[in-house]
């Protein structure tokens, strides 16, 4: 164990850069990163007016409909395939545990942090922390628990990396121990939360279209998550295949495809019931009158376009073993699932007003210096600690004793 | 715009119907997903399924052993043994082959021989136990005499058996044999892709072998992985 | 089964079944019936004084020119706006609702909203945080937000809660001329209202608009028009807001209790799996060696 000393030379140099610093991605986001960083200054010293479109109408724009309500259901793919690891015992999908859960974690530390952005008063989140106003019967107060929660077991979920990354042995087995728990406290949180997310929008009915608001608003986000995480799973698999190529272990390549298609079945089926589940709304909410109204074509383009046919492309993927189907289905169904959450929080949200909120130029830059902040961060942890690349060597070792113990006393 | 619904249960006999017709979707929708349509199979599939099923010969004459091999009586207490077609055109053509020694003794189930294809080394099981009596000179001049024809000139070993602890008794015939095989094929259909479905549909045989045409990257795995090997 | 996160899981699932009441209806304490204001739009003049009053009153700026803002604003917390209808010009004055069950006291995770027993919602500003998160929830746009200060407050008309308390009456009410507005007991102030219906079914649509919308608020209104088309939005429903989440709230502990138990469960389940096998396969190895020997 290094001392403190060395700890600290360590981290340092840690910091440094790995590779070229001018690749293509580094120089559209640096400058939008630096923009952001400016534009949340002038909010900060200016207030929410200088820098958005926000009114008295609608109260929500893109920073808490795109990064915190998108953002969260994307982070998804760590509840599920921890769920299938874990608790289904299914050993194929190991390889993506950590990537998915990293992932998870840093979405919710990075979007829903974006949540502090939009507070008007963000010094006095510690409120329904601390104790000091528990508005126990508010569903924010719920889903901004849940959050909280959840970072901590997604973390505990991924701190045996960190510990591998450090050469803490002893603390790894302790986190190692934690797993399990930590799983099904996460899938239990995440069931919840994002369903969660959905139950914000109960008390807005009469506000949004009637074709997006149902009481089963959290059902349906619910679903829809396993999906979305697991369609952003698919495509950063794909991505992280390129980019960190040297990086990824053995096990990791050769099981690519497997895993590739064990996700589409899983969507294909999920967003099968999905569909299901969306019908039964239409008529139990006897709306569907409400499909030949323009509102109504934008309903069918998000739920055909982006929900029918990107399953139809997970099966035929599924089916015919293809990557290439996987992949479109995959960028599909996200576009589908950034459609959806936006049409419940903007688009359909007050559709009757004369003036409709539209996003400010800067409201965009920050949304994206969010998510490309989060993006340089993946990045980092990846490459150092083991994520896509085998855990080292002592890992293995200690592994492997309990096993010899078993035998010698069999 | 309003909705005013008097009947709280006024769309529940709708609904039921709905969820009922789910219920009947869900399992064609499933079998559909894993491959196996119940509805209109698709065309590929279909003729997948003809290419593969018979096309790995499997004759009666002789037994088969899991790990891809068979045996033949060749009387007197003596077995003709080889490696079976489904093995020989998941592998390929061999750069080499390497037979055991005269006289060596043989475990059912044990390494017997091996062959080194593009590099890799495949060691496969013996069928059953006993003393090396003959080997076949003419598949260790030229290894494709074993794809060529797997179950006559392309025999490995003959095997002296004793009468009894030879193992021939387990091995698999006639209709335990064909289920062992469809199982194999059923193993590789999930791996197969299209453009090898169209090659063996043909007629052909991928050049380089089934199991590196159908993954060049990691297919010693794969073929070990369809031949059950450790 | 791992200690830890199961203890987690317990001490949460029991927390929160023990938490108090959530539906945030407001039952007045014993002894105090909400108090509430009976609108006459027939009678209100359009004189705006009652703004003038609530601006004084509230410490707000003087509204300079109340008949061009028709909703009420950040520094407007009421506002009179006239309506052209079937039967003339009608001046009706809006403000927040002060629902008997508010969804933005529901909405409020930090409870900064406070529904008082005598009946207003007040804003409390060390509490909030600014989410608006009780502007998404109401049905009649009560909160407004000051999105250009920097310490932003939630701005609304707080039934000058303060005057009640020393027993007067909202200053609106004690500055109109007309007597448009009338302030008391909020079960009086609907006898009241049945009573003018009543009295003259011809000058009174005959609905009290506040009686039993979203469960009832307390300011009530009179028309002698329909409703709608004075702006008023009818189809609100009768249940309390803070009750359309209820359900989904109260599923949170029956999660919190079962899913954990459940997939405990079936790690179990699939792990006992893989060790049967596992030993299975060691024990069939063992006899299958033993078998060859035999035969």
């Amino acid at each position: 164990m290094k001392g403190a000393a060395g700890l600290w030379r360590f981290l340092l140099s840690e910091l440094k850069p790995k590779g070229s610093l001018f690749t293509p991605f580094n120089l559209v986001s640096v400058p939008i990163m630096i923009a952001a960083a400016v534009i949340l200054y002038i909010r900060f010293t200016h207030g929410l007016s200088a820098v958005t479109n926000l009114s008295q109408e609608v109260p929500w724009g893109l920073w808490k409909g795109l990064n915190v309500v998108t953002g969260v259901a994307f982070a998804g793919g760590a509840y599920v395939v921890t769920f299938l690891v874990y608790v289904l015992g299914q050993k194929r999908y190991h390889s993506i545990v950590r990537i998915t859960v990293l992932n998870g974690f840093l979405a919710y530390v990075f979007y829903a942090g974006a949540l502090l952005l939009d507070l008007g008063r963000p010094w006095k989140v510690i409120n329904p922390i601390i104790g000091n106003s528990f508005g126990v019967s508010s569903v924010l107060f719920l889903v901004a628990w849940h959050f909280m929660l959840y970072m901590m077991a997604a973390f505990v979920e991924f701190s045996p990396a960190v510990a591998e990354w450090l050469g803490l042995r002893r603390l790894r087995r302790t986190l190692a121990a934690l797993t399990l728990g930590a799983v099904v406290f996460g899938v239990t949180l995440s069931m919840l939360h994002q369903s969660g997310l959905g139950a914000l929008f109960l008390m807005a009915k009469g506000k949004i279209h009637p074709l997006w608001y149902s009481e089963f608003i959290p059902l349906h986000f619910f679903v829809s998550s396993v999906f979305a995480g697991l369609s952003l799973v698919i495509f950063e698999g794909t991505l992280s295949r390129r980019v960190f190529r040297s990086r990824m272990s053995e096990e990791h390549h050769a099981h690519h495809d497997d895993i590739v298609l064990g996700l589409s079945k899983i969507c294909a089926a999920t967003m099968f019931a999905y569909l299901f589940l969306k019908v039964l709304d239409l008529v139990h909410g006897q709306k569907t009158g409400l499909l030949g109204t323009p509102m109504g074509h934008w309903y069918l383009v998000e739920i055909v376009g982006f929900v029918l046919v990107p399953m139809a492309l997970f099966t035929e993927a599924v089916r015919w073993r293809s990557l290439w189907l996987a992949k479109t289905g995959a960028i599909l169904t996200m576009l589908g699932i950034v459609l959806n959450r936006l049409n419940v929080s903007i688009v359909g949200f007050r559709w009757t007003e004369p003036v409709r909120y539209v996003p400010t130029p800067y409201e965009v830059v920050v949304t994206l210096g969010v998510i490309f902040a989060e993006i340089w961060v993946l990045r980092w942890v990846i490459n150092r600690m083991p994520v896509l690349s085998e855990s080292p060597a002592w890992v293995r070792e200690e592994a492997a004793q309990p096993a010899i113990a078993e035998r010698v006393a069999a | 715009m309003k909705t005013i619904i008097s009947d709280p249960f006024a769309t529940k006999g709708i609904e039921y119907l709905i969820v009922l017709g789910y219920l009947a979707a869900v399992p064609l929708f499933w079998r559909y997903l894993n491959g196996n349509p119940l509805l209109a199979p698709s065309r590929v599939l279909a003729a997948q399924r003809k290419v593969l099923s018979g096309w790995f010969r499997l004759p009666e004459t002789a037994s088969y052993h899991p790990g891809h091999s068979w045996a033949s009586a060749a009387g007197r207490g003596r077995f003709r043994v080889g490696l079976d077609d489904f093995a020989q055109k998941l592998l390929g053509r061999a750069a080499e082959i390497a037979l055991p020694d005269l006289g060596t003794r043989l475990a059912k189930g044990a390494p017997a021989w091996a062959l080194n294809v593009d590099g890799h080394r495949f060691e496969l099981p013996a069928p059953l136990s006993g003393r090396v009596v003959a080997r076949n000179e003419a598949v260790l001049r030229d290894p494709g005499v074993l794809n060529g024809d797997p179950y006559g000139a392309g025999w490995l070993l003959e095997i002296e058996a004793p009468r009894w602890n030879s193992g021939a008794g387990s091995l698999l015939r006639g209709g335990r044999a064909k289920e062992w095989l469809a199982r194999a094929e059923a193993a590789l259909r999930l791996r197969m892709n299209p453009e090898v479905g169209a090659v063996l549909q043909d007629g052909g045989v991928p050049v380089p072998g089934i199991a590196r045409a159908l993954s060049e990257e990691g297919w010693d795995d794969l073929a070990r992985d369809l031949l059950t090997l450790e | 089964m791992n200690r830890r996160g199961f203890l987690k899981t317990l001490g949460l699932a029991g927390a929160t079944v023990a938490c108090p009441r959530m539906s945030g209806a407001a039952e007045p304490e014993s002894g105090v019936e909400p108090y509430g204001i009976l609108v006459d739009t027939t009678l209100c003049a359009g004189c705006n004084s009652c703004t003038y009053a609530c601006a004084e009153a509230n410490g707000l700026p003087e509204p300079e020119d109340p008949e061009a803002v028709t909703k009420p604003t950040t520094d407007q917390w009421t506002a009179v706006k006239t309506w052209k209808t079937s039967k003339g010009d009608v001046s009706v004055k809006r403000q927040c609702m002060h629902c008997v069950s508010p969804a933005c006291h529901s909405a409020c995770l930090t409870s900064a909203l406070d529904k008082t027993a005598e009946g207003p919602v007040v804003w409390r500003e060390d509490k909030c945080m600014g989410c608006r998160f009780c502007m998404i929830s109401c049905p009649f746009d009560g909160p407004k937000f000051e999105y250009s200060s920097t310490k932003p407050r939630i701005r609304k008309c707080v039934m000058c809660a303060d005057r009640l308390r020393k027993g007067g009456e909202p200053a609106c009410v004690e500055n109109c001329p007309e007597g448009a507005l009338t302030f008391g007991k909020r079960g009086d102030l609907l006898r009241t209202a049945h009573k003018r219906i009543a009295d003259q079914p011809d000058k009174y649509v005959d609905h009290i608009y506040g009686e039993r919308e979203v469960g009832g608020t307390s300011w009530l209104y009179l028309a002698g028009v329909p409703f709608e088309e004075l702006g008023f939005p009818t189809d609100v429903g009768e249940k309390p807001y803070p009750e359309l989440t209820a359900s989904f709230l109260y599923s949170v502990p029956m999660v919190l209790t079962l899913a954990p138990a459940l997939m405990l469960g079936v790690a179990r389940a699939t792990h006992r799996d893989e060790d049967e096998t596992a030993g299975e396969a060691a024990n069939d190895g063992a006899a299958n060696g033993g078998e060859e020997e035999r035969s």
